[in-house]
């Protein structure tokens, strides 16, 4: 990886393109699911986290404007 | 509403952190996730190698570093919630936009070259081809999207938090500082796999998506600038959620070098102990991204095996800053910031250590340890240092200018972990080892170690001056 390819990769910068690669074969050894499969389910992973917030608050407000 | 008598609503700044982490983790997962489309886009453009890539991240990182101080005077004057909200949506359209990656009709190709003669370094290259699509990349990633994301970024969270929390603002930075690390465990695999089933242009589709539909509604819906904004004091101490109540005290009271110019910050030490020791922070922490599988590639370990023990230290992450997290709000914060910089220092010396004993001894222990055993070391220092910064800084210096010393402090770190780079590949070409760029930059961890432990918190934080006060003031509520 050239050096300024990783700079700053500590907070917020691009991961290294290799240990991506080798990470995704990892986990298709591991759990053996088609790309799509793996992609609907963290889909679903991170759109449950504002969702789940989200109710929660409005549960709250509801409860204690009322 | 009887069902409810004898049950303290949940304090509206547990939200905000919720918020925040949830801000961080598409906002760094984005970020993050450019490295998994270097390939097919590079595939498609033909842009010459990685050499042109890596100087579009180059200056994304160095524009994220430079307007981090300018983000956080803006969040200082106008809130969390314009800030957050409107790099949110330049953000999200950004990173869109980014799937219309194309040359424009701008076909010309301007070879690039560089030529540097100083004593003892000479270069003399052609880098790249510059054409319409990499002048794109270059506007909308470099530019665009590095500085929309200093807006959600840690100066921005961490400064909207130390507004909502005073006791527990320890945990609660760590907690937002976490969703960063989380943000580009699930984002990152996401894209990747998304690549591979449809196309890059969906994936930054996606990506941008997350950003709009989800992170902005939930900022706009949740995120205020000041508990006084809900009618409740930091830490939800009045937990009165009628703002039009007079019953209630102001915030919380001014911070021992709090002043009302942010310059006047420069005269007083804990601002440079702290700077000082977070740009060393960037020196350690950037310089392992770039060169640690390579040097661990040295010591004979495969590349297979360094990249897991690579995974394995980012995957401390969370698990490190949590804890620290939770400490810190019972401990001396500059002491566990001390111990975090030492820990870091011994992970340096285990990593260089079996290249100095072969050097000297011609014998040495199996690298593999020492990989291993700074993956650990290291992992649960990656990210425990931002929160404990910054909520040393917002204890010492007060909220009133908090944006923009965050900012500044942080612009530290990413120029150190730049220059660090920079420098490393230098030594690495003058000795032909990373053993003495690492060994350098290991005893630039025992400067921090002592620059945060000398840190006189009992004399400036506010947490041992004014904890009478803020016990008083949520009394008279």
């Amino acid at each position: 990886m050239p050096p300024l390819l990783s700079v700053a990769a500590h907070h917020s910068e691009p991961g290294d393109p290799r240990l991506l690669a080798w990470l995704m074969h990892l986990l298709d050894s591991f759990i053996g699911l088609g790309p799509l499969t793996i992609v609907i389910v963290l889909g679903l992973i991170v759109v449950s986290i504002p969702i789940g917030i989200i109710a929660v608050f409005l549960t709250q407000r509801a409860k204690y404007n009322s | 509403m009887l069902q409810n008598i004898g049950r303290k609503p949940i304090f509206y700044g547990w939200f905000i952190v919720a918020a925040g982490f949830f801000s961080l983790f598409v906002s760094m997962g984005a970020r993050n996730g450019f490295g998994v489309f270097i390939n097919p886009m590079e595939a498609d453009f033909e842009w010459g190698g990685r050499t042109a890539l890596s100087i579009v991240i180059g200056i994304g990182t160095l524009m994220n570093a430079i307007t981090q101080p300018f983000i956080g005077r803006l969040y200082d004057r106008f809130g969390g919630l314009t800030v957050i909200s409107v790099s949110l949506l330049l953000l999200g359209l950004t990173t869109i936009t980014m799937s219309l990656t194309s040359n424009l009709g701008l076909n010309f190709a301007i070879p690039i070259s560089i030529s540097v003669n100083l004593l003892f370094f000479k270069l003399d290259q052609d880098l790249f081809t510059l054409t319409g699509s990499l002048l794109f990349l270059i506007v909308m990633y470099g530019i665009v999207m590095s500085t929309a994301s200093g807006g959600v970024s840690l100066v921005t969270i961490h400064s909207l938090l130390s507004k909502w929390f005073y006791r527990k603002r320890g945990i609660v930075l760590s907690l937002a500082t976490a969703g960063s690390s989380v943000g580009g465990l699930i984002l990152t695999p996401f894209a990747a796999y998304l690549i591979l089933g449809t196309h890059w242009r969906i994936a930054w589709l996606a990506l941008g998506s997350f950003v709009l539909l989800l992170a902005l509604p939930l900022a706009l819906l949740i995120v205020r600038d000041s508990p006084e904004k809900v009618g409740q004091l930091p830490d939800g101490e009045a937990n009165d959620l009628n703002p039009k109540s007079t019953n209630r005290s102001t915030a919380v009271p001014e911070a021992p070098l709090e002043t009302k110019d942010w310059k006047d910050s420069f005269k007083s030490p804990p601002f440079w102990q702290l700077s000082g020791a977070y740009f060393v922070c960037g020196v350690t922490t950037i310089i392992i991204s770039a060169h640690y599988v390579p040097f661990a590639m040295d010591l004979g370990i495969s590349a297979g095996v360094a990249s897991l023990a690579f995974g394995f230290m980012q995957g401390l992450n969370a698990v490190g800053v949590i804890v620290v997290g939770l400490l810190s709000d019972r401990f001396s914060r500059k002491n566990l910031l001390g111990i975090i910089y030492f820990i870091r220092f011994l992970a340096y010396v285990m990593l260089v250590t079996p290249g100095f004993m072969m050097m000297l001894w011609g014998t040495s222990i199996p690298p593999s340890i020492a990989v291993w055993g700074f993956a650990t070391l290291a992992g649960l220092s990656w990210i425990a240092t931002p929160p404990l910064t910054s909520s040393l800084t917002a204890d010492i210096y007060g909220v009133r200018n908090i944006g923009t010393l965050n900012g500044l402090i942080t612009m530290a770190h990413q120029i150190g972990g730049f220059l660090s780079v920079v420098l490393a590949g230098v030594l690495y070409d003058i000795t032909g080892s990373y053993e003495i760029p690492f060994a350098i930059a290991g005893l630039f961890l025992l400067g921090a170690t002592l620059a945060s432990f000398s840190v006189n918190e009992r004399k400036f934080s506010i947490r041992y001056q004014l904890r009478p006060a803020m016990a008083s003031a949520a009394k008279s509520n």
